[in-house]
């Protein structure tokens, strides 16, 4: 047996046992993993030629990156499934694929250019430099077509917007390279992710994945922008030190350097500072096993809160547990959707030393509430009966446990509340003169961002949600909804650079003719209470400014969208328990839930087309301006007992009742009187 | 002044007896808890109020068939068969009387026998009552028991929102029911009670054809 041959076994033996004894210790996994040496796009040594990592070779010497990139609906990030304009099933007219990269997300607004857009907005290198979250590879590197972006492509793989002029200017892709998919952000145990969004912000796209090394110690900034190595801090071989480049299997904290906040580290959250989640549309969820009684955040009634955020990060729980590699042999078929139609359980698994080369990165995932990109992949996550027996632990306590089983998710019950605070509204028909959107969060009594906020949470609204497995079940939501300026026949939104340049002086201040619109208190300045257009006065002006710039026919729309809420799960002891919590007036599952603080005047807000729920009810404004969601269960088709009632059933009921007891009353009435007149009659 | 002693008759079988206060009290109890399912009054609890309806539904569903068991083999039956001839008349007759003769201290114009307990309009209210008011909440009733159980039969037997409604719908006729009934017992025998004591004690007195209700009230 070569020496290679005996290495790779000895590895591969070595991530067997760590991979049973797993949740013991992510730090012991991270030694498993030899030292490697970094290369280039070339293949050579780092060391020698100065040249960025690469991830793809680096990597590449064991695991076939080219699967891995193929086989990672993160890496694509919708970009294989694009379609024409408009040919995204449920997307809107100006969608190009049903993922992050080429579906409108509302909140974050900035939207992939289209070719025959007249006001381009993003081309493909100012979509990879504002969405650090994608890993790379995919879209980053490639055009539609299948070619490098630097051999050119459409107008958006070319072009970039100039921030000065507005208008697309050529991209320099041969300068900036291409963001390889960086296996470093998610195996590496001390990632720097806000280096690497730095890198991509300037347009240096080949240096990403060097910068997310940072925290090695192996590289550190040069003069350039650039970044150079630490040869003193290598092997003397030129290998990178495991101690120093601790590449393991994905930890929580990997997820959650993305997906709202996950965390697996010993620093008490909150303790940094108020709450700021990296993920601002992660609606409040946490996955930690830390206890909320001991986080730093100023949370209500704390010292009665001792309990986790979620119990399953609790019980050593990690993501990957559940949105596990479909390849993975140490987490075998994960459930029906993961096999062919005719088996329960597909029994082929690749075995270790398969999945270590070419370990498929499709992850297990559910049935997503909004954007449906990887659908093909909806249901291979492991479930929660497929390691809680359900039904016997909720037979025993629970009446029609089928039955609630079928109606709800486990999640209704089992994520009373959302500990922490959620963006509920984000206005951009109002952009501050930098271009931040105004933004309302719910769950939090005071600014988010001032720590002696008091943080109160949110209960979630319940809402019909089709699982993996067909049913329709009540899934605990948020929604949050934007309000955004649209324009022209085709109703795109306006572009980012068409609202700063309609609401700013052009020196970082307030356009004179909008500041005068919103100044309700005239002491000069615009407050974050008077950055709202809450009448038609105000909303006339933006519409004068944007027309003013060059917008034609401006209009207000607004697009609600919701988050299915499955972190942050309790045990039964928390649970909700009492049957009164729905079944009866005041039900959760009907319960009114806000899903804006603000409702611009002569706007109307919609469920956005690709949500993957229904509202049954009504949604709209109260007496003070909010826009409410009102659910009605009866609508989906739902009964609740207890809480909903037969109206008209009962007012012909009672009707009836209440003739019978007047007819009885009146008979026995007069049958008295008669008598009497009997009895008195000579 | 006829003050003698009437003759007192046995009118109700023991079982009788059993099985209509069995069913009485379990279609009040059934309301009251079908009115706490339904969210409108708090005694129980929900859960247990569920479950209490449940029992109670079928403990009526189970002395009902006990009971059509008794009346087919003991022959009781007949009393609840109307008799084509002359029925028309008689029901005629009695409606009259509720309306104006019961005023007048007239007789019953159907003499009550403990072989004929019932008068025309009586025999009509149970058919309905036996043989449709009682079967759709049974139907109505197993309905809803079955969707919480087997949800998924839905699809093929309309949900909770078809068939709830339905059941309250009886459960409402039964209200109205039990107030009328209740009410002409009081009609019934010589006493306004006498019906009732009937029921309890399976004896009356004998018809004295001495009048109406009224003239001893």
């Amino acid at each position: 047996m070569s020496l290679r041959r005996r290495t790779v076994s000895t590895v591969l033996i070595a991530l067997v046992a760590a991979g049973l004894v797993r949740g013991a210790a992510a730090a012991d996994r991270s030694t498993t993993h030899p030292a490697v040496e970094l290369l280039d796009a070339q293949g050579r040594p780092v060391l020698g030629s100065g040249a960025p990592v690469s991830p793809r070779t680096t990597c590449g010497a064991c695991h076939d990156t080219s699967f891995v990139a193929a086989h990672g609906y993160h890496v694509a990030a919708g970009a294989d499934e694009r379609t024409a304009p408009g040919g995204v099933s449920d997307g809107r007219p100006f969608d190009v694929s049903p993922g992050p990269f080429g579906r409108w997300d509302p909140a974050a607004y900035r939207r992939l250019s289209l070719d025959d857009d007249e006001r381009f907005d993003l081309g493909v290198a100012d979509w990879v430099r504002t969405h650090p979250r994608h890993v790379g590879g995919g879209p980053a590197e490639q055009t539609a077509a299948g070619r490098p972006l630097a051999q050119g492509g459409t107008r958006t793989e070319t072009d970039a917007l100039d921030p000065a002029t507005g208008r697309p200017v050529r991209w320099d892709w041969a300068a900036s390279g291409t963001a390889e998919p960086d296996c470093f952000l998610c195996h590496l145990a001390t990632p720097d992710a806000a280096a690497r969004a730095a890198t991509l912000a300037r347009g240096a796209f080949r240096w990403a994945a060097t910068a997310t090394l940072s925290r090695t110690g192996l590289v550190e900034p040069d003069d350039a922008g650039g970044w150079r190595f630490v040869r003193g801090r290598f092997d003397p071989d030129g290998t990178a030190p495991s101690a120093r480049l601790p590449l393991r299997n994905p930890t929580s904290g990997a997820c959650g350097a993305c997906h709202f906040e996950a965390t697996d580290d010993r620093t008490a959250l909150g303790a940094a500072g108020p709450w700021s989640p990296r993920d601002p549309r992660g609606a409040g969820q946490v996955f930690s096993s830390q206890r909320l009684r001991d986080s730093g955040f100023n949370l209500r009634d704390r010292e009665t809160l001792d309990v986790a955020f979620d119990v399953h990060a609790a019980r050593l729980v990690g993501c990957a547990d559940c949105h596990g590699s479909p390849s993975d042999p140490a987490r075998p078929a994960s459930g029906r959707a993961a096999a062919p139609r005719h088996l329960v359980v597909d029994a082929r698994r690749p075995s270790v030393g398969e999945h270590l080369r070419a370990p498929s990165h499709d992850f297990g995932k559910g049935v997503s509430s909004r954007g449906h990109a990887a659908r093909a992949h909806d249901g291979t996550m492991r479930g929660c009966a497929e390691c809680h027996d359900v039904a016997s632990s909720h037979g025993r306590w629970l009446p029609h446990a089928v039955r609630h089983l079928d109606a709800l998710a486990c999640e209704a019950c089992h994520v009373p509340r959302v500990a922490m605070p959620a963006v509920e509204t984000t206005d951009w028909t109002v952009p501050s003169p930098d271009g931040r959107p105004a933004l309302a969060w719910r769950g939090v009594e005071g600014r988010v961002d001032d720590p002696a906020s008091l943080v109160v949470g949110y209960e979630p609204v319940l809402l019909p949600h089709a699982g993996a497995d067909g049913r329709t079940r009540l899934v605990p939501h948020h929604l949050a909804t934007t309000w955004y300026w649209v324009a022209g026949p085709t109703a795109r939104p306006v572009r980012a650079f068409d609202l700063v340049a309609a609401v700013s002086d052009g020196a970082g201040g307030w356009h004179p003719d909008v500041r005068a619109a919103l100044d309700s208190d005239h002491d000069g300045a615009v407050s974050a209470a008077e950055q709202r257009l809450d009448t038609p006065a105000k909303a006339d002006a933006l519409a004068r400014r944007l027309v003013a710039v060059g917008v034609p026919s401006p209009r207000i729309e607004g697009a609600v969208d919701p988050t299915a809420i499955h972190h942050g799960v309790v045990d039964g002891a928390h649970a909700v328990a009492s049957c009164e919590a729905c079944h009866a007036d005041g039900s959760r599952v009907a319960r009114p839930f806000e899903v804006s603080d603000r409702v611009p005047a002569g706007a109307v807000a919609r469920l956005s087309p690709d949500a993957a729920v229904a509202l049954p009810g009504a949604m709209a404004p109260d007496g003070r301006g909010r826009l409410v969601y009102a659910p009605e269960p009866a609508q989906a088709g739902r009964w609740v007992l207890g809480r909903d009632r037969p109206v008209l059933v009962d007012r012909v009921g009672a009707l009836a009742l209440v003739a019978t007891v007047l007819g009885v009353l009146g008979h026995g009435a007069a049958r008295w009187v008669a008598s009497r007149r009997r009895k008195e009659a000579p | 002044m006829n003050a003698a002693v009437p003759a007192r008759v046995r009118v109700y079988t023991g079982y009788e007896r059993l099985w209509h206060w069995v069913q009485a009290a379990s279609v009040l109890l059934l309301l009251v808890t079908g009115l706490e399912v339904a969210g409108v009054v708090r005694v129980l609890g929900f859960a247990r109020a569920v479950t209490a309806h449940e029992v109670l539904g079928f403990v009526l569903i189970g002395h009902a068939f006990l009971g059509l068991f008794y009346f087919l083999s003991s022959g009781a039956i007949r009393q609840y068969v109307a008799e084509p001839r002359d029925f028309a008349t008689l029901a005629w007759r009695q409606a009259r009387y509720y309306v104006s003769g019961i005023f007048r201290g007239e007789r019953h114009p159907v003499e009550r026998t403990p072989e004929h307990r019932l008068n025309p309009l009586q025999k009509a209210t149970y058919v309905m009552i036996l043989n449709v008011l009682l079967p759709w909440q049974v139907v109505t009733g197993l309905a809803t028991w079955g969707l919480e159980r087997w949800p998924r039969l839905e699809a093929t037997t309309g949900g909770l929102a078809l068939w709830v409604p339905l059941h309250v719908a009886g459960a409402w006729a039964f209200a109205a029911f039990l107030v009328g009934h209740v009410y002409l017992t009081t009609t019934a025998g010589p006493r306004p009670l006498s019906a009732i004591r009937a029921m309890v004690t399976g004896h009356e007195d004998a018809p004295t054809h001495a009048g109406a209700t009224e003239a001893s009230s």
